[in-house]
């Protein structure tokens, strides 16, 4: 089974494209590591996700969708909670996909899964879910990333008593 | 996504990562995730597979239980597709 090396492809499309400098995708060698701090039957689950969705007001038109990729701005946090007993109904994905023809990105499960994981509390698997999930802009900062969104997910995870997280890339 | 984990799990919070970019993922070292090589979008599952959903995230979170050191990836059996010409099309501009 060989796995689809986007780093080298993302490299090659910008060439592509005429533009010469390669993006830079966030590179380490050793990273932190945090042991369960108690069982998950006993412990408040957090879901994260990059997905372009937006909620479908209860009044007012759907949101539009649009073609392209959701990049967000350069000094603005843009962390954006999702309560976690929203319909998988009001949940529209609005932004480009890589791959639409693989992705219709219709089934909210498949990148956000609000229903799976109420499974997994009603069972007792997992102790309970944070009251608000949240919902981060895509960014080609990782700067950004680091001083602003990640902060900010973090004291979110905080004031809800969250201990332990599953993060959704997109 | 992988920067932000990394963040969480210095300050306390073992975290997973649902991961469809095994390459992307990997250069981030980040603390656990469970690779899933499939199109990038669906990182929970196959659409409309409940099934297929309930067993990636049952691997997620016991991966969550049993890693034991930073940078652990679990590459999960489930395929897209037999044949994997979904990945002809990454990044084929006309898609």
């Amino acid at each position: 089974m060989e796995y689809v090396r986007y780093i080298e492809k993302t490299h090659q499309y910008y060439i592509r494209k005429g533009q010469s400098g390669t993006y830079n995708y966030a590179h380490h060698d050793s990273g932190p590591f945090q042991p369960l701090l108690k069982p998950l039957a006993e412990s408040r689950l957090m879901l994260i996700s990059s997905a372009g969705f937006a909620l479908i007001p209860d009044d007012g038109p759907e949101p539009e969708p649009f073609r392209g990729i959701n990049i967000g701005e350069k000094d603005k946090v843009e962390v954006y909670p999702v309560p976690s007993d929203t319909p998988p109904a009001k949940i529209k994905y609005v932004t480009g996909a890589h791959n639409r023809a693989d992705s219709p990105m219709t089934d909210v499960e498949a990148f956000f899964p609000l229903t799976r994981l109420r499974e997994l509390r009603d069972s007792g698997r997992v102790g309970s879910l944070a009251r608000d999930f949240l919902r981060i802009r895509p960014c080609y900062s990782q700067r950004k990333t680091r001083e602003l969104d990640a902060p900010e997910v973090l004291r979110r995870c905080r004031k809800q008593g969250v201990d332990v997280a599953i993060l959704a890339p997109i | 996504m992988s920067l932000v984990a990394r963040h969480l799990e210095a300050e306390g919070i073992p975290t997973v990562i649902l991961a469809c970019a095994r390459d992307i993922t990997a250069s981030a070292f980040p603390p656990r995730a469970v690779y899933l090589d499939y199109p990038l979008g669906n990182p929970a599952g196959r659409p409309f597979d409940p099934e297929n959903q309930r067993a990636v995230l049952a691997d997620a979170l016991h991966l969550l239980e049993t890693a034991t050191a930073p940078g652990t990836i679990a590459d999960l059996p489930h395929r897209w597709n037999e044949d994997d010409e979904w990945k002809e099309r990454v990044y084929d501009d006309n898609h």
